[in-house]
């Protein structure tokens, strides 16, 4: 009899298990269904509120749901297309953009979109004024600063489907950002936004973020309203937009499933009015699963996944795998996800004011060393702030050589700035110098890469005598330190940061970088450079843009503000049989394109 | 007899005992020899990043590989003993202290001030063993004190219980009944009458606790809360089994054996001798998820004036 | 009647007390995440966020006012069931809760589960055979069990039994080709049987595997411990030698008078395991990308978001609380002993 319950138990748990998993592995193992793609990626989206969201995933699902009145033209990145837009005229002085909208535009639900969709979208970014609305605050504002002024409280009271004589006042007055037309025309005018009144020409670009989607008004005032500095809590996991897909399921943390929009506009469009960014979709559903690299690897071999995110590193793991498309991207791709440099805060720890300082740590980085270990040989050196692969880069940096190691330049100019100092054989110089005082490095302690890296840069720079403390932070912690204003008040001076694009332009990386007066970009707040990014930004020569590019590019080489690292290349990681994705750099769907639209299977 | 001797026979006279004993005393061993020698008695320098070799299998000149900086895992698994082995000690040591005094306290004065030391550990032992640590941890900062902080503050309570419990036991006894009465002075009670007998079962209690300790301590490292990045520790290089162990499963999987092996010692040896010394006691015993049946006993129990 | 009346007093007592260590539980929880926190006020406003947005959010969750302050806030809040906007997703923290909360409970309940079933049934087998080489191994194996690493069983598992043999998913809580069914639980499992939906139902299953048996398998040690010497500890009470003196047969012996003392013995570990086993999810659900509350609590650890820690504390705080209340109370209905002794 005991034996009877012993086996009795055992039966049952076998019985179960064995039941459960030949029926899952029935089901579920490489059968794949033909309308539905599989991506895996890490990192679960930030929020789902095209006016909130700042971050790759999360501007991936927004791609796909919501539609701006333009989107870059095919994998080119200086020219676009219409997408609510039908075409479009600026004004000879770069000042004034002239849209005019397609016809016949509907929300998934239904409901129209049209200039005053437009109208209301964009003031609703600039009005909520979270993170990312800078993109579009740079140029455009919600007054005119003199008798004109868009509030939450005009937005919600607005009858956007039969507007009233004062709705028309607002919408249509004229010396605004945005102005309506009529109801298929709406002119938007630069010169209201912090740059001044200038123009600036990457505007388009920064036209094809989320930042700019047409949002459904009476979607929003039915659930909250626009309210002033504050996300919309329905928003943030809700999502009706114009786009070919619609928002199926969306498991927090798990996964997020769309489904080909049942009543898209663009369905019927005859061939030649259509474009890549809004023909239909041919695949009915796209399931986005966040795992674990372990889990993705584990599901693109399975055939459970047929498009997955990993890191370069993994090149020759992944070349193993039978039925798998691997390539490594061009770096454009690479640097529109991330170009790495350390950061020295000089207002937060004088010493980075002296140039010896900042060249004897430069010298002292080993990176080819942090290329071949932590990358495998698949990342590349550069020289900033272009990052390489964009526009200019090659003639910003002609004459220049990457930063190289040089362990007794790196001592000696160690020593020269009043430190004691070691040279690679040991021996110590300026043996009465003082000991270069220990120094706080912040990096991503999120970023299995970063920690490696910034493991190597700290025995790289204890061999010349400079200590420091490794301070990771867990990625919104360190986001939060690098991009605050905080300079001089930081207990984090020195750091390993990187850039990544918010729009596909030189201007974006070199503004951030030469004058962004953050954290993490604190080596240079100079009005010369200043004036130089002004320039280049506002000129429509190429000749003067490259002019002030390279001057920029060699003043931040020569005074060793930010030492230059790495850019790691990107990796395509697709199932044989899928086909159609069209890369471009401004793209967030695993990294490199923009819709998913175009995505479909040969077999 | 020598009662070195003694102690050792008694180990070795049970098959549990003495397998735990030996793999524990030849961690200490190692342990104690690493803090006195240093890294010089290491093949390798444990901090040293080698770009050249990194991700290297298992070979004679690198017997458990290197890891993603090329740093030696054997020698970086040694290099952490004294870190796991120790930082677990301490956390035992000084919940077993609190757990002492307050202990004491609540079973030999009883009343109002029981009530309110009793109260404090129910609350402490209610909140969430791991969450709560996790949560100090990472607003202190990564430093090796403030990770022992983060576990002591839920380490202690169900010390104060066991020793209470013992205390409550030991002073309806005769004797302490006649000093009281004698009026001996508290201390000399604590001395003569209560500790010695509450000292086994306490140190029971804590060799099997170690273990346990080392276990979460771990937890934490694996989560990369609380331990600075550089320090070598068995969690934290295990850690690499989150987001490597698709293609270098050994560099995690060699230290979490490591784990396992030194919290099995501890645990064999603690029930080992519990078997031995007190059969009794054992059934209250048994570390971190022996405290639960530890509590679930006490509500058996209760013991109550 | 005297016995109900003691046993309604009982309760009283036991429900009292667990309501002020409640309470104090709440401050104490306060205290550390208020006191302990530096300004997060410019890391939930996200990067590149400007002097005002940041001004916003310290209006909005009152962080520069006194603690005092902030607790009425916070304690009115409690008290409402108006658990605010989480900092950094932006949503109502209620609703993550309650959106979180089923899937760690279906992840816990299942482990549970097989605890129980493999937990107690390996405890009757050594107990049984006390004393021979299977009662020892039994022991062996459980000590083992209990000394491994949480993340070295759950990554050994995905490793074995998903990567190298490919039989179960990786991860996740159900296939994303699966619609979920209409929420009426939260629970996966159970609302996708209530709706019939059996296809979800398997999957659902089917990804409950792995991540249930690793949680089970460190945990299983404690019940088949307590239950073998439960078991062992009756074996030779008078009324079972006397059964077995009387001639009934040994088999009906074994089962029905053992057995069932055995249980009753790990009837309130039983309890107090389901609030043990609720707060050690973290690991696995990490491990297992399982959309927990566990996972979450790591998730808003590591971004300082301690509006929210706050309430998965107390949430898991609660929860240990009530199962000692409950396993206090079913052992005073059970064992009218414990009500004699005074508490």
């Amino acid at each position: 009899m005991k034996r009877g319950l012993l086996y009795a138990i055992i039966a049952i748990v076998v019985v179960v298990l064995v039941v459960v998993s030949v029926i899952g592995v029935m089901q579920y193992s490489p059968k794949k269904v033909k309308d539905t793609l599989v991506v895996e990626e890490g990192e679960y989206p930030d929020s789902l509120d095209p006016a909130v969201t700042y971050s790759t995933p999360g501007w991936e699902i927004m791609n796909q749901i919501y539609q701006g009145l333009v989107a870059p033209n095919g994998t080119s990145y200086t020219t676009y297309i219409g997408v609510l837009a039908k075409n479009w005229t600026i004004s000879p002085d770069g000042m004034n953009y002239t849209f005019y909208l397609r016809n016949n535009i509907t929300f998934s639900n239904g409901d129209p979109c049209n200039a005053y969709t437009i109208w209301f979208s964009i003031y609703r970014t600039i009005i909520m004024d979270q993170a990312p609305a800078w993109i579009l605050t740079q140029n455009l504002a919600a007054g005119n600063g003199i008798d004109f002024n868009i509030t939450a409280e005009i937005l919600n009271s607005i009858n956007y489907t039969h507007p009233s004589q004062r709705d028309l006042y607002y919408m249509e007055y004229p010396n605004q950002s945005v102005q309506v037309v009529n109801p298929n025309e709406l002119i938007i005018h630069l010169g209201y936004g912090y740059n001044g009144h200038k123009p600036y020409n990457a505007f388009l670009a920064t036209l094809i973020t989320p930042m700019a989607a047409a949002v459904d008004p009476i979607v929003i005032q039915n659930h909250g309203g626009v309210v002033a500095g504050s996300p919309n809590s329905w928003m943030e996991s809700n999502a009706i937009g114009t786009g070919f897909y619609t928002l199926y399921s969306n498991i927090p943390g798990q996964s997020i499933t769309l489904m080909a929009s049942e009543n898209y506009w663009a369905k019927n469009l005859p061939q030649n009015e259509l474009n890549y960014a809004i023909e239909p979709p041919h695949i009915k559903y796209i399931i986005l699963n966040y795992k674990s690299l372990d889990a993705r690897l584990t599901d693109i071999k399975s055939g459970n996944a047929q498009i997955i995110e990993a890191p370069v590193q993994y090149y020759s793991t992944l070349k193993n795998i039978s039925n798998i498309n691997v390539k490594v991207l061009p770096i454009v791709f690479g640097s529109s996800q991330g170009a790495y440099y350390i950061y020295m805060d000089p207002y937060a720890f004088p010493p980075f004011e002296n140039l010896s300082v900042r060249k004897a740590i430069t010298y002292a980085i080993d990176y080819q060393g942090i290329i071949n270990g932590v990358f495998k040989g698949f990342a590349s050196q550069w020289i900033g702030p272009i990052p390489p692969g964009f526009p200019y880069y090659n003639e910003s940096t002609a004459g220049l050589v990457p930063y190289q190691q040089n362990l007794t330049l790196a001592a000696e100019f160690l020593a020269d700035a009043g430190y004691k100092a070691y040279l690679p054989n040991g021996t110590l110089i300026n043996k009465n110098g003082k000991d270069f005082p220990q120094v706080n490095f912040l990096y991503d302690g999120d970023s299995p890469s970063e920690t490696a890296a910034a493991q190597i840069i700290q025995q790289n720079l204890a061999k010349i005598g400079i200590n420091i403390n490794l301070r990771p932070l867990t990625f919104s912690a360190f986001e939060a330190v690098v991009w605050s204003y905080d300079v001089s008040n930081t207990s984090y001076p020195m750091g390993l940061n990187f850039y990544t694009e918010d729009y596909t332009a030189s201007i974006d990386y070199v503004s951030a970088l030469a004058t962004g007066g953050y954290v993490g970009t604190s080596g240079y707040t100079n009005s010369t450079v200043f004036n130089w990014t002004v320039n280049a930004s506002t000129t429509f020569d190429e000749n003067a843009i490259i002019q002030n590019f390279s001057l920029i590019t060699h003043a931040m080489y020569e005074q060793y503000v930010m030492t230059w690292l790495y850019v790691p290349y990107i990796l395509s990681i697709t199932e044989n049989d899928v086909a159609g994705i069209i890369p471009n750099p401004a793209g967030s769907g695993a990294g490199y394109f923009m819709y998913y639209n175009t995505i479909y299977y040969t077999t | 007899m020598n009662p070195l001797k003694k102690a050792l026979g008694i180990i070795f006279s049970n098959g549990l005992s003495a397998a735990g004993f030996i793999i524990v005393i030849s961690f200490i061993v190692i342990t104690i020899a690493y803090s006195v020698i240093g890294n010089s008695m290491l093949p390798y320098n444990p901090y040293e990043v080698n770009l050249y070799e990194t991700n290297m299998p298992p070979s004679p000149t690198h017997i458990f590989g290197t890891d993603n900086l090329g740093r030696d895992i054997f020698s970086r698994i040694i290099a952490a003993l004294p870190i796991d082995i120790g930082m677990s000690l301490l956390i035992v040591a000084i919940s077993a202290l609190i757990g002492l005094f307050l202990g004491v306290i609540a079973g030999y004065f009883r009343g109002f001030i029981e009530e309110i030391i009793m109260r404090a550990t129910d609350l402490f032992l209610a909140f969430p063993p791991l969450i709560l640590p996790m949560a100090i941890a990472a607003t202190l900062g990564p430093s090796l004190t403030n990770a022992l902080i983060s576990l002591v503050v839920v380490w202690w309570p169900p010390y104060v219980r066991l020793v209470r419990g013992n205390t409550l036991q030991i002073s309806a006894q005769d004797f302490i009944t006649m000093s009281k009465v004698l009026n001996t002075p508290f201390i000399r009670i604590l001395i003569k009458g209560i500790l010695p007998n509450i000292i086994t079962t306490l140190l029971i209690y804590a060799t099997m606790d170690v273990g346990t300790a080392m276990l979460e301590l771990s937890t934490l490292g694996f989560l990369g809360i609380g331990i600075p990045v550089t320090t070598p520790e068995l969690g934290m290089m295990a850690s690499i089994l989150s987001t490597n162990f698709f293609v270098y499963p050994l560099e995690g999987l060699i230290p979490s054996l490591f784990i396992f092996l030194i919290v099995m010692g501890f645990s064999l040896l603690g029930e080992g001798l519990a078997e031995i010394i007190d059969p009794n006691i054992r059934t209250h015993l048994i570390s971190r998820r022996k405290r639960i049946e530890e509590m679930a006993k006490m509500k058996k129990y209760p013991v109550q004036g | 009647m005297e016995g109900i009346r003691e046993l309604a007093i009982y309760i009283g007592r036991r429900v009292l007390t667990s309501i002020l260590v409640i309470f104090a539980a709440v401050i104490i929880v306060f205290l550390i995440s208020h006191v302990l926190t530096s300004n997060p006020a410019a890391l939930w406003a996200g990067p590149k966020a400007k002097p005002s947005t940041i001004n916003y959010i310290i209006e909005r969750y009152h962080l520069k006012d006194p603690l005092y302050i902030q607790f009425e806030y916070f304690t009115l809040n409690l008290l409402t069931g108006n658990l605010g906007l989480d900092p950094v997703t932006g949503k109502p923290i209620a609703s993550e809760i309650l959106f979180y909360f089923p899937n760690t409970l279906e992840l816990v309940l299942s482990a549970l589960l097989i605890i129980i079933i493999v937990g107690v049934g390996l405890g009757y087998i050594a107990a049984i055979k006390f004393g021979s080489k299977i009662d020892a191994a039994i022991r062996i194996f459980y000590t083992a069990a209990w000394a491994s690493p949480i993340y070295l069983i759950s990554v050994f598992f995905i490793l074995a039994f998903s990567s190298w043999i490919p039989l179960f998913p990786s991860g996740g809580m159900y296939s994303s080709t699966i619609i979920p069914p209409r929420t009426i639980t939260g629970i996966f499992v159970l609302d996708s049987l209530l709706n019939l939906d059996f296809s979800a139902f398997l999957d659902g299953l089917y990804h409950l595997v792995l991540p249930s048996v690793s949680l089970a398998f460190l945990n299983f040690g404690i019940i088949t411990r307590i239950s073998r010497n439960g078991i062992l500890s009756v074996k030779w009470l008078p009324h079972v030698k006397l059964a077995k003196a009387k001639g009934l047969d040994e088999k009906y012996v074994n089962r029905y008078h053992i057995l069932r003392n055995g249980l009753i013995e790990s009837n309130t570990m039983i309890a107090v395991m389901f609030g043990w086993l609720i707060t050690g999810t973290v690991v696995t659900e990490e491990i297992f990308s399982w959309p927990g509350v566990g996972r979450f609590a790591y998730e808003a650890i590591t971004s300082d978001n301690y509006p929210v820690l706050i309430y998965i504390v107390i949430l898991f705080t609660v929860f240990v609380i009530v199962a000692n209340l409950i396993a206090d109370i079913l052992y005073a209905i059970l064992d009218p002993r414990i009500r004699m002794g005074g508490e």
